[in-house]
């Protein structure tokens, strides 16, 4: 995914919001947009969706992305279920598969008992699952999620936050803003500032907040090159592999591991610290 | 694209913004259509009552999504592909109301015209009518097209344009919806049914040409 020196203003007479704009995305990465309110963060993930145009300046990006807005109107005429139903025709599923992805995405966030809910009816949180939802039932190339977090539980908060990681880890790119200067800590691989209408990159900040503590897993059998939580490996004589997580994305890395094709091995799990 | 007209077809359904034009085409056909009234007379009211009626129907089908939701639509599919399939949604609307107006028409009517010495057969005044009803909807598709988000950003101004246009295309001489509702109206004086054809396919260019530069619009300004 690439900007070549984009630029933004609503209008023709509008001011300028972004100007010469130039960012790249390479598979596998995870990146934050940062910037005060009102600086034009949410202008740049629209124009990266395609939901906006560019006023000047060119985006070449993947075909599939998903786009996640801040805030989700429960105005539409549908119940959960229908819209995702659609949504995910539209991302290029099947119907069968477009249902049976939101069944295990509305089952996964809690809210498979309100599927057939009008999202009129729905809480504010409730409704903003549903957005979160169909911008995961395609396995989109880029995911953009524009304070896709505000409104959610911290339940539903964790799992965005151990699908986006894991959405970076197989390969995918995401980009995010988020108010939380420790959302996804750790995992993010690059970070831009959006100030005065121009982007320019910032510290990822490498360490995730002091004291994240680590996760040692002992596994046996081959690795997938990419992982969730990007683990430190370090190969054992005895062929068995030594993988060092933060402990926020140890459950999705195990769950990774174990559902693979084929499962890995898992030989032994404990905190940093103990033998 | 089918996947996204039906998302934009039930979008209309459900949200009931289908149902203000269809009450005003309803109310303008029941004013303007008297039971017993000459079949080619009725057919060429019924068309001219298209052509605002579908331009209605696009600004409802190009409006009736909100921003947000919009935007996740855009970024699965584009920007273009969504306004083309609102618009063909609201040509499915106008062809719907139209053929569904047809049927009524002839349900009602009496004679097939009002030349006292001879009548035109029902087929042929039919498929003069059918003819008459696609080309006044390509032209209120094209109307809309024009007067709604986003090549005329200034809603305000969406609908006393559509409505001026409207007029305009069905009383110039040589607009295609003025051959054709006059070709019926000629037809019911003296019982000779005319085909005109080539405003078919001057409606059929028109609207493609506008469909495809407000898909263009789309892709390329914000609203």
């Amino acid at each position: 995914m690439r900007l070549s020196r984009v630029g933004k203003r609503y209008g023709r007479r509008g001011p300028w919001i972004l100007k010469e704009a130039t960012l790249a995305v390479g598979p596998g990465e995870l990146v934050r947009i940062e910037g005060a309110n009102g600086s034009g963060k949410s202008t740049l993930l629209k124009l990266i969706a395609g939901v906006e145009p560019p006023s000047t300046g060119s985006i070449d990006g993947p075909g599939r992305r998903a786009y996640v807005p801040e805030r989700f109107p429960p105005a539409l005429p549908f119940d959960a279920r229908t819209y995702l139903h659609h949504l995910g025709r539209v991302h290029g599923l099947s119907a069968a598969e477009a249902d049976r992805r939101a069944a295990h995405w509305l089952d996964r966030f809690g809210i498979a008992d309100r599927a057939g809910t009008p999202l009129s009816r729905l809480s504010k949180g409730t409704c903003q699952k549903v957005a979160v939802i169909q911008a995961l039932l395609a396995d989109a190339e880029l995911l953009l999620l524009d304070e896709a977090w505000t409104g959610l539980d911290q339940a539903a908060r964790s799992l965005l936050d151990e699908v986006a990681a894991d959405r970076a880890a197989r390969g995918g790119r995401v980009l995010f803003v988020d108010h939380d200067p420790n959302r996804l800590a750790g995992l993010i691989t690059a970070a831009y500032l959006v100030q005065d209408g121009s982007l320019r990159a910032v510290d990822a900040v490498p360490d995730g907040p002091s004291g994240q503590r680590l996760v040692r897993i002992e596994v046996d059998g081959r690795l997938p090159d990419r992982l969730p939580g990007a683990p430190q490996r370090e190969p054992r004589p005895d062929g068995t592999t030594l993988l060092k997580v933060p402990a926020p994305h140890s459950d999705a890395l195990l769950r990774h591991l174990l559902t693979a094709t084929p499962p890995a091995h898992i030989r032994a799990v404990h905190p940093e610290g103990e033998a | 694209m089918s996947v996204l007209i039906r998302y934009q077809v039930e979008l209309l359904l459900r949200s009931q913004r289908w149902l203000p034009p269809f009450l005003a085409y309803a109310l303008l056909m029941v004013i303007g259509i008297s039971a017993g009234e000459t079949l080619l007379g009725a057919l060429g009211f019924a068309a001219a009552v298209l052509v605002p009626v579908t331009a209605w129907y696009v600004r409802c089908t190009t409006t009736a999504e909100p921003a947000a939701s919009r935007a996740c639509l855009a970024a699965a599919a584009g920007r273009r592909r969504v306004h083309l399939a609102a618009l063909a949604a609201a040509l499915t609307a106008g062809l719907t109301l139209g053929l569904a107006g047809l049927l009524a028409v002839w349900a009602v009517s009496g004679e097939v015209d009002a030349n006292r010495h001879a009548q035109a057969p029902v087929g042929e005044a039919l498929v003069a009518g059918l003819l008459a009803t696609v080309v006044c909807v390509l032209l209120g598709l094209l109307i809309g097209a024009l007067c709604t988000r986003p090549v005329l950003l200034r809603s305000q101004y969406g609908i006393p344009v559509s409505l001026g246009l409207a007029t305009l295309l069905l009383v110039v001489p040589g607009s295609p919806a003025n051959a054709v509702v006059r070709a019926l109206v000629t037809a019911n004086r003296t019982a000779r049914v005319a085909f005109p054809v080539a405003a078919l396919a001057g409606a059929v260019v028109l609207a493609a040409l506008g469909v495809a530069g407000a898909a263009a619009v789309a892709a390329r300004r914000s609203d």
